[in-house]
């Protein structure tokens, strides 16, 4: 079979950085082809040329045998490719069908056929499986139901070949199943799927070719059949990587610091109770829409409508009196599920976003001190190995897996004693999700606490002390790590 | 071949970035340039003077506002409080003192910048609701000056203070200038070097994350309000020096030539990015600009167009760096 699009020797440099050279690459037909890579290899970048948003220093991109140009991205759709982008792209104050049809609204053009829209959204929405109304602004979603949404949008053009930057980092059990089936689809209609998923079970089982990419270049592609883990890893790393081993049984029982009497929060959680030792990790799994980050949130002073109490290093706290500067002052500090919108200053430089929750470590009498914020900056990027050109870039220009990690920086960087953590590894490579596992160990065995929420629950059982499932605003079901597989988690969060 | 391809493009983009970012200053300079060989009188001591005095009453508010900029807000209430604190002043010195005239206004500033701010609090407001709320305020303010003065201009005592405004001066520099410079560099250092700088920059960046990040968003607010009406009073007391009497509509407009000062220095009106050097750069563009203007003989309207240009090529410009950036 002749592959639908070519690239040939693209290169792309940024100030400072050479994102890609001479990357060449070929997709077929009705395959769905993975790509994996360290943050920072250039996957997103070579995404973006493919489909018009940014333009290639050199190189040729071939589609369907004639050498063609992606002046604008509207010009990669009219031939047929559509984008799924790492950073959602969704207008936040338009509803989920306005977003999806953006620009091609139907009916006339004084005149725009809402039936007719929100038939059509309704219809793309069902066959990618999420359960939203076309007709909810998209500032009122949860970051996985955005996902189903980018999703559909790039289904509705029609396209020949839909690329897809990490749609799954958001996922889990049934959510996940319906992206693949819906990725099934496309290519039994012949469509080309480019798949990119720091997850590697993921790209082994769903992928028929699989590209690796490394420092700007793919350095090798290999059919499924001659696709293991080991050998993902070492062409992504370089080097093989040590994986984390599941967490030995906890040491002893230690006193309570945060014990949550009772939360409840309009119809979305009801009358939540768990408590957190010292030391401890506790897990919190369940789907989309189970409650998980209002938990977090609320414990976090986020959720103004929150109600009831909690008692944090044995004194009394009202949900109603809490709020996030309270919080970070009293030793608790969150990191949000949403890094564009909530955790990131995306175009001020690192350094700003790393110090910002909490100032008087780099000051003095109220005046700041530059070269220790420089120097507490810098020590972050080199532990959490942020691929950046220094701590005064901004956070914009840096690959979606290394903005995460500017974000968990800047948690640590408030020393709390309390760490909510939502999605700490979304988008985070193989490499660098060890490290922070690590960084989360070390910090348990200092006698923090942490709260772990992950929609990869691969990752929650051997990193947690305990795990407890959330369906549908209430707990559900309590597990002690070494007893919690994934077939007991999926039970329990589906009912 | 790649690599010169590409250090071009840096270079290109380098130059660009320098252009819209030193540019309110190179025009400065290139305003200068030209006044001095349109007119021999433009680099006279003279001239220099008026100019220096005619920019102070604008200049620190445009300070003040500078400050509600950056941390995200905007104040249309300066206008009010200006009038306000130049007929208060003059109406209780005869009968409480200079001293204690001074303090009431200056309380009065801080009072206001207060309410602003709790206003804005409780409603949650964002920079949309500022304009509202401050709009809203200054013209309750705009009101109380005109009955409070009956509408009419009220005579100056001078008072040692006053009269040094009004034609004092340090070392060939009008005291009303000396004023400004002393405010520049006190508001610089602060928003440069400290703690409370650095979350003016963080709540004007993104509420939304500085919220999430501890930083007390509404109550920074507050303080560059409270900033911005303490610079309008001593605007006001510039202008009743200077005019020799207080009137009640001396703040009418004002509001406006200020945040165009700022923004013509390249202070972003959407919060984050900023600094006082950069407004006192706007300041003196506008400030030469009108010189040249009226040296050259044209009148106000023409003035007045000349300053509308300069507005929008300076948001263009913004705009244009922006778009650079990302
Ligand atoms: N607009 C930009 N300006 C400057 N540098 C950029 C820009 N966009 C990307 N880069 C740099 O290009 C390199 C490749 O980034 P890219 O986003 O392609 O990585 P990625 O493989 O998608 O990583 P991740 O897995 O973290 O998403 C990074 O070093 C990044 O910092
Ligand atoms: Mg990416």
């Amino acid at each position: 079979m002749e592959p639908i699009l070519r690239i040939k020797g693209i290169s792309k440099s940024f100030p400072g950085v050479q994102a890609l050279r001479n990357v060449s690459l070929d997709i077929f037909p009705a395959e769905v082809h993975g790509i994996v890579g360290a943050n920072g290899a250039g996957k997103s970048t070579l995404m973006k040329v493919l489909s018009g948003v940014i333009q290639p220093d050199a190189g040729e991109i071939v589609w369907k045998g004639a050498q063609v140009r992606f002046p604008t991205p509207l010009a990669a759709q009219r031939q047929g490719i559509a984008i799924i982008h790492q950073e959602f792209s969704l207008v936040p104050t338009l509803s989920v069908a306005e977003n999806i049809f953006l620009g091609r609204l139907a009916g006339k053009p004084w005149k725009v056929s809402w039936r007719e829209l929100y038939d059509e959204a309704s219809a793309l929405l069902e066959r990618v499986g999420a359960k939203v109304h076309p007709k909810t602004l998209v500032r009122q979603l949860r970051i996985a139901d955005m996902q189903f949404v980018e999703i559909a949008k790039a289904l509705s053009f029609r396209a020949e070949i839909v690329i897809m930057d990490e749609p799954s980092a958001v996922l889990s059990g049934p959510e996940l199943q319906s992206l693949f089936r819906t990725i099934e689809h496309l290519t039994q209609s012949g469509v080309g799927v480019v798949y990119i998923s720091h997850r590697l079970e993921e790209i082994t089982d769903i992928c028929e070719r699989i590209s690796v990419m490394r420092d700007g270049q793919v350095v090798e592609t290999f059919p499924r059949a001659e696709a293991n883990r080991e050998r993902i890893i070492r062409g992504i790393a370089g080097a093989d990587i040590q994986e984390m081993e599941r967490r030995q049984e906890s040491q002893g029982a230690r006193e309570v610091v945060l014990d949550v009497v009772n939360l409840s929060l309009g119809h979305k959680l009801t009358n939540i109770r768990f408590s957190l030792r010292r030391g401890e990790i506790l897990g919190l799994a369940g789907l989309v829409g189970s409650g998980r980050s209002e938990i977090a949130r609320s414990l976090f002073g986020l959720e103004k409508n929150a109600v009831g109490e909690f008692m944090l290093n044995n004194r009394r706290i009202r949900f109603q009196q809490w709020s996030p500067r309270k919080a970070i002052q009293h030793g608790i500090t969150m990191l949000p599920e949403d890094r564009k919108n909530e955790g990131l200053l995306l175009s001020h430089p690192m350094y700003m976003n790393v110090t910002m929750t909490r100032l008087p470590k780099v000051s003095r009498k109220g005046w700041m001190q530059f070269r220790r914020e420089i120097l507490a900056a810098e020590n972050f990027v080199e532990r959490l190995r942020i691929k950046a050109p220094s701590v005064h870039a901004r956070p914009l220009t840096l690959s979606g897996g290394n903005q995460q990690k500017v974000v968990f920086g800047k948690c640590l960087f408030s020393e709390p004693q309390v760490l909510i953590l939502d999605e700490p590894t979304r988008g985070v490579d193989i490499g660098a999700r060890q490290e922070i596992y690590h960084i989360i160990r070390d910090l348990a065995a200092e006698g923090k606490s942490i709260l772990l929420i992950s929609s990869d629950w691969a990752e929650l059982m051997p990193l947690c002390d305990r795990i407890i499932v959330i369906h549908e605003g209430k707990v559900k079901a309590e597990f002690h790590a070494h007893e919690a597989d994934v077939e007991k988690i999926m039970q329990a969060a589906l009912n | 071949m790649n690599a010169t391809v590409n250090s071009a493009v840096r270079e290109r983009m380098h130059v660009r970035f320098l252009l819209s970012d030193a540019g309110p200053l190179l025009a400065l300079i290139l305003l200068m340039a030209i006044g001095s060989m349109i007119s021999p009188v433009f680099l006279s001591k003279g001239n220099l003077y008026n100019i220096l005095s005619q920019i102070a009453v604008l200049g620190v508010g445009a300070l003040g506002m500078t400050y509600v900029m950056i941390s995200g807000f905007f104040d249309l209430s300066v206008g009010g409080v200006l009038s306000l604190a130049g007929v208060l002043v003059v109406g209780l010195q005869p009968s409480f003192g200079f001293t204690v005239a001074l303090l009431a206004v200056v309380a009065m500033g801080v009072g206001i910048g207060c309410a602003n701010g709790l206003l804005l609090r409780t409603i949650r407001g964002d920079f949309g609701a500022s304009i509202m709320i401050t709009f809203g305020v200054g013209t309750i303010l705009a009101a109380v000056a005109l009955l409070y003065s009956n509408g009419y201009s009220m005579t100056v005592q001078y008072s040692r203070f006053l009269s040094w405004l009004e034609r004092g001066g340090v070392a060939g520099i009008p005291a009303v200038a000396v004023v400004l410079m002393i405010c520049a560099a006190v508001l610089h250092v602060i928003l440069r070097y400290t703690v409370l700088g650095r979350y003016m920059y963080l709540a004007g960046a993104s509420a939304r994350v500085a919220l999430s990040s501890g930083v007390p968003v509404y109550t920074i607010r507050t303080i560059a309000l409270c900033m911005s009406a303490l610079m309008a009073v001593i605007g006001g007391l510039m202008e009743t020096a200077q005019t020799a009497s207080a009137s009640p509509v001396a703040g009418v407009g004002y509001e406006l030539d200020v945040v165009a000062a700022v923004a013509i220095g390249g202070t972003s009106l959407s919060g984050g990015w900023g600094s006082v050097v950069r407004t006192i750069v706007g300041v003196l563009l506008v400030g030469v600009l009108n010189n040249v203007l009226i040296l050259v003989g044209l009148s106000t309207p023409e003035q007045m167009i000349a300053q509308g240009l300069i507005i929008l090529v300076a948001l263009i410009t913004d705009r244009q760096r922006k778009s650079n950036l990302s």
